[in-house]
């Protein structure tokens, strides 16, 4: 008799557990269901809407002409025969934006019309893939096939080769995501999930966890998995009326936010093991030659051996840039000497004074040192100067006369 | 012997902070106690290392150590004095409070599951500052410029505008943009590279970590002296530090946010405290460390001014709290119907506070005028970036279960104000200003949110977890009596 009691007793209180288990199952499906659905069913040009390139969103590359009501108009071939339009992508990312339309009038039969691009890891590298016009003004073309078609996408343009008889004009390029297979969406949502965000200078703003433009942000996913399992808990039964009646739920939302934190963990290990590699064991200057910025501090020890060892009065540091990442990196890294670097020009005269120094991060246009006259001129004047050290990153030079 | 004295500098003070709250809660055998004393602790000892350092450079003496140095020795030689004279600390060093063999073995098994992981994450923290060289933007554009130049020179050089830098013939002076930003930060990671002897980023970044741990183990002492158990307690506290902002504002050292919100929410809910249980050590916490925000940023005046209206509300009741209320009523439509007002004041500057312009010296100009498309950010990035795990949707869902219980009990309704003011301060400020821009480029939406969302989530733990009396260490076990405890205001 004892021994039934117990079982019931231990069945009463795992009953709970095992209605949890169910309900977290369950929002589980239930959150595969509901995305797969939104986005088969159109959800998808919601979050990643279509990139529309039309008047002043497309730029003329090669030839002469200009926009024009229609769009924009090439009235003349440049280069080689070339006519060229092109335009931001806004870094879409190329799996997902695998559709491309256009609206070009005036192509004559047999003109070749080529679609091209560049990605964000290649920016310099121009890809191409020729576009089946059969003299037709529109068309749409599937990239899924191309393998230049990856990563994210910064610039995209349309090419035309061959003199133009009458005036080309390209009304509309677009971008659009095509539909995703269920396959497909699962693979995006690991690719998501796996993403490795390594520090940068945002993330002390914010920490995007995933891609910025992801289908399947962690947060938003585990929130509505959160809510299905309580709603499924409540089906189940487990309705929260008494105060104890919350553990469960409250159990289902710590258990949402471990699963982020055990993420964001993953991440912050990753982030970690590559701080490690990179500066551990190194002090001072070590330290930073490991950095990324391990050229501009070389050049910098430089600008430092040329300074005197006490601090310098006044430090001027000129760049295009005042408020900028180097010109500020400079500014600390020579501190303590008496540095500010908000000129784009060199002092004027009157404002430098003998005794002062002058750093300039290149390439600063319109300045240039005369060495036998020793003289830094530039638009708005000149300084006699010294120049102690130059080198590509720029120069430091001493201020001699007024 | 450099690193020893930086050792010196950074537990000296969490030493003294700690027995001088020691001190004020020497007879407390109630749980928690030891956490919020190491947690204010440090931060009080921190603070009044800034407050010598400032001394040190009005005194005109050079920027060294061991000035404050001898302050706090003496501080702590007096505290220690009174603690030994008054008899020593009751109850004796007990953490984390009474839970072996008083709580099932499975919240035991989860607690130290819980510590560990946090552990394993501080610890991931503090190698990320011990290794990474100075990183974030703000961090050597503007706090550590001037740490950099104190430590180096010895010398408390001062900073000016750039057009005075200019204009300086002897150029005795040094320029940042921020020049007008307050100097405690940059104090801060001052103090342990003066005690090295000489700048290096790993030293100055040191105190940001132990800004962390001030933050946990206050929020956790708090916690348990409201009546948590330490399960609960260690969860709130592992919600609080799991933030991805959080931690990435302790990973990166270096901005001056995370002295903020640990300044800031240490307060707020000191404030909290002492609005339900009138005990007066927590209003003279909450006191020091309200004033300190100010000297930390220049928000901190408006963080600071956050506790009037909930100061007016717990002060006043009746018709005293209408009338109150209908003359601040009267004022914002004489104000508003007299197109705004403007007025100096002497060694601050000019003031215009019109409804489409706001003007405030050292803060900025805002041009008012409401701004829905903040909307998109704050949805970006509190429901759907990394930012805060599920922190907002937790804060949404606790909305609705704090308007049901607000009429309940009179503390509730005073936090609830000071809630309220937070919230619209900060609506103000992102959707009906400029600052929306801030909003949009995402570069300080989350940073000035994280100062208030510590003492936002104690108030979250204050709406789900009935209040409890305090455990007392030497009890055998805990009792447990809910109690509204509404009538205990300090009025």
């Amino acid at each position: 008799m004892k021994q039934i009691m117990q079982s019931l007793y231990r069945a009463n209180h795992l009953k709970p557990v095992g209605q949890v288990i169910a309900a977290t199952g369950c929002g589980l499906l239930a959150t595969a269901l509901i995305l797969v659905l939104f986005y088969r069913a159109g959800g998808l040009a919601t979050v990643a809407p279509p990139i529309v390139l039309a008047g002043d969103a497309l730029q003329l590359a090669s030839g002469e002409g200009g926009q024009t009501p229609a769009g924009l108009e090439i009235r003349k071939a440049g280069a080689q025969q070339l006519s060229s339009v092109q335009g931001s992508a806004r870094m879409v990312r190329a799996s997902i934006y695998r559709r491309v339309s256009w609206q070009v009038e005036g192509l004559e039969p047999g003109q070749r019309l080529r679609l091209i691009w560049s990605t964000l890891a290649e920016p310099e590298t121009a890809r191409e893939v020729v576009l089946p016009t059969d003299g037709a003004a529109s068309g749409v073309f599937d990239l899924t096939a191309q393998p230049g078609w990856r990563g994210r996408i910064a610039v995209v343009g349309l090419v035309a080769q061959g003199a133009l008889n009458r005036p080309l004009v390209v009304r509309r390029l677009e971008l659009a995501p095509k539909l995703l297979g269920v396959t497909e969406l699962a693979r995006m949502a690991l690719t998501e999930w796996t993403a490795f965000e390594d520090w940068s200078q945002r993330s002390i703003n914010f920490t995007a966890g995933a891609p910025l433009d992801a289908l399947f942000p962690p947060v938003l996913i585990v929130a509505l998995w959160t809510g299905f399992n309580m709603m499924f808990l409540a089906l189940f039964g487990l309705a929260p009326r008494a105060i104890g009646a919350w553990k469960p739920y409250a159990a289902l939302f710590l258990l949402g936010w471990l699963i982020l934190d055990v993420r964001w963990q993953w991440d912050l290990k990753q982030r970690l093991a590559q701080t490690e590699t990179r500066f551990a064991g190194k002090t001072g200057d070590e330290r930073m030659l490991a950095s990324a910025e391990n050229e501009f501090y070389r050049f910098l020890l430089e600008v430092r051996e040329r300074l005197p060892k006490e601090p310098v009065r006044r430090l001027f540091i000129v760049s295009t840039t005042p408020g900028g990442y180097w010109a500020g990196r400079a500014r600390y890294h020579l501190l303590p000497h008496n540095g500010y670097m908000g000129f784009l020009q060199p002092p004027a005269i009157g404002a430098a004074r003998p005794g002062d120094y002058i750093l300039i991060l290149s390439p600063l246009p319109g300045v240039s040192y005369d060495r036998e006259r020793r003289m830094l001129t530039w638009a708005g004047g000149q300084l006699l100067t010294e120049r102690l050290y130059a080198a590509e990153l720029g120069a430091v030079l001493r201020v001699l006369g007024e | 012997m450099g690193w020893w004295l930086v050792g010196l500098a950074l537990v000296l003070p969490w030493v003294v902070g700690t027995l001088w709250i020691r001190v004020v809660w020497r007879d407390a055998l109630s749980a928690g106690v030891w956490p919020l004393a190491l947690g204010y602790g440090y931060l009080l000892g921190m603070l009044t290392v800034t407050l010598f350092l400032r001394l040190q450079a009005v005194a005109g003496f050079s920027a060294d150590f061991s000035d404050p140095l001898v302050g706090l020795i003496v501080l702590g030689a007096a505290g220690g004095w009174w603690l030994w004279r008054r008899g020593a600390m009751a109850g004796g060093f007990t953490f984390f409070g009474p839970f072996r063999g008083q709580q099932p073995p499975w919240q035991r098994i989860v607690f130290v599951l819980l510590l560990s992981w946090l552990l394993w994450r501080l610890t991931g923290l503090a190698l990320e500052i011990w290794w990474r060289p100075l990183y974030p933007w703000d961090a050597w554009a503007n706090w550590t410029v001037r740490s950099k130049v104190w430590a180096a020179l010895r010398q408390w050089a001062p900073f000016v505008t750039p057009q005075l830098w200019l204009a300086d013939p002897a150029a005795v002076v040094y320029t940042v943009e921020a020049w007008a930003y307050p100097i405690t930060v940059s104090l801060l990671a001052s103090w342990p590279a003066l005690a090295f002897g000489g700048w290096q980023e790993t030293i100055a970044n040191l105190p940001w970590l132990g800004a962390a741990l001030a933050l946990g183990l206050g929020f956790y002492g708090q916690l348990r002296l409201w009546g948590a158990t330490s399960l609960v307690a260690l969860l709130f506290t592992w919600l609080l530090l799991s933030l991805p902002i959080l931690d990435t504002h302790i990973a990166l050292a270096g901005y001056a946010d995370l002295w903020m919100a640990t300044a800031f929410s240490l307060a707020a809910i000191a404030f909290f405290q002492w609005v339900r249980t009138a005990d007066r050590r927590q209003g003279v916490l909450a006191l020091l460390l309200a004033l300190a925000c100010p000297l930390i940023k220049l928000e901190g005046t408006v963080w600071l001014a956050m506790f009037i209206p909930a100061l007016l509300v717990g002060w006043l009741r009746g018709w005293p709290l209408r009338v109150c209320t209908g003359v601040g009523m009267v004022l914002v439509i004489a104000w508003w119907s007299l197109g705004g007002i403007a007025f100096d004041v002497p060694r601050l500057g000019h003031f215009v506070i019109r409804p489409d312009l706001i003007q405030v010296p050292y803060l900025g100009r805002f041009a008012l005028g409401y701004h829905p498309g903040t909307w998109g950010s704050v949805w970006k990035n509190f429901f759907v970036l990394a930012n805060w795990h599920l922190f907002w949707y937790l804060v949404l869902i606790s909305l609705v279960f704090a308007v049901l219980k607000v009429r309940g009990e009179r503390w509730r309704r005073v936090m609830a104000v000071f809630i309220g003011s937070c919230a619209l301060m900060l609506f103000i400020l992102f959707f009906c200003t400029d600052a929306q821009h801030w909003a949009a480029q995402y570069t300080s939406i989350n940073r000035v949110f994280m100062h208030f969302v510590p003492a936002l989530l104690f108030w979250v733990f204050t709406v789900w977890i009935p209040v409890r009396s305090v455990e007392k260490l030497s009890d055998p076990a805990p009792t447990v009596s809910y109690s509204s405890m509404g009538e205990q205001l300090p009025v």
